[in-house]
């Protein structure tokens, strides 16, 4: 997995590449850790260059969700193919903040608080 | 009963993860299995596999056994066995799919999506052993 990112105005953008899976995942945690030690409120995951998501990976989603709570939160986008259908079976798209697309997600700030 | 297209039986450890996957995943692209159907048989493998991993045999080692076989004429039939402690993961009840985030619980996350993405499930102990069945047909592809 690769992870893309850049900065929007205070929001970090990450385009996730490749496979999230249990192998992978420790290292969008430490990522995601090292950005909540230099206290970034809002990341929007963009998800549309993933060919692959496991619970492992929707786990450490949700994790990271939980901690930008009651900041400017966490949004999801880009969901298509097999991981587009894994959030809906898990029903991850009705508790995450998610969008069809990056601008959307930066458009939308977190309503859900 | 199938032709058998992979029989393994290694450590139950992490690094043990990749190989597998590779394994299974090239057995079913050479019976024909490709994109979505192929993910959602890496994705069941990845949830059994993990689970008797990191469950199974607490702190201590213990192995697994694997076999892919064809199932019919479309399906392909994933047997699990290990020799840890009694879990039945068709017995789990869902956790919510729904409700707010805090509701959600980290985990819980990996059984309701093995149990969407078979066809069937099934689970017998025998002989101080979990046996875990998981059946998969193909399905129609879901338009991106």
């Amino acid at each position: 997995m690769e992870i893309a990112e850049r900065f929007v105005s205070g929001t970090i953008v990450a385009l996730l590449k490749g496979k999230m899976e249990a192998d992978t995942v420790p290292m969008f945690e430490r990522w995601f850790d090292t950005h909540m030690e230099s206290s970034i409120d809002r990341v929007v995951l963009d998800l549309s260059g993933l060919s692959y998501i496991s619970s492992a990976g929707l786990r450490a989603i949700l994790a990271a969700a939980k901690q930008l709570k009651g900041q400017r939160g966490l949004a999801i986008c880009g969901l298509y193919g097999m991981v587009g259908q894994v959030f809906q079976v898990s029903g991850f798209v009705s508790i995450l903040e998610t969008y069809p697309t990056v601008e959307g997600a930066l458009q939308a700030e977190s309503l859900i608080d | 009963m199938g032709q058998t297209l992979v029989q393994l039986r290694c450590a139950a450890v992490h690094e043990q993860l990749p190989a597998i996957k590779q394994q299974v995943c090239a057995a079913a692209r050479s019976a024909g299995w490709r994109s979505d159907d192929l993910d959602r048989l890496e994705l069941v493998l990845e949830e059994a596999v993990m689970n008797i991993i990191s469950y199974s045999y607490g702190s201590g080692r213990g192995e697994l056994q694997l076999e892919l076989r064809t199932e019919g004429g479309e399906g392909l039939r994933l047997l699990l066995q290990d020799w840890g402690v009694a879990f039945d993961p068709t017995s789990v009840v869902h956790p919510e799919c729904s409700g707010s985030l805090e509701e959600r619980s980290i985990g819980g996350i990996g059984l309701p999506l093995m149990q969407a993405l078979t066809e069937n499930m099934r689970y017998r102990r025998q002989h101080d052993s979990n046996l875990l069945e998981l059946i998969l047909h193909k399905r129609p592809t879901v338009e991106r």
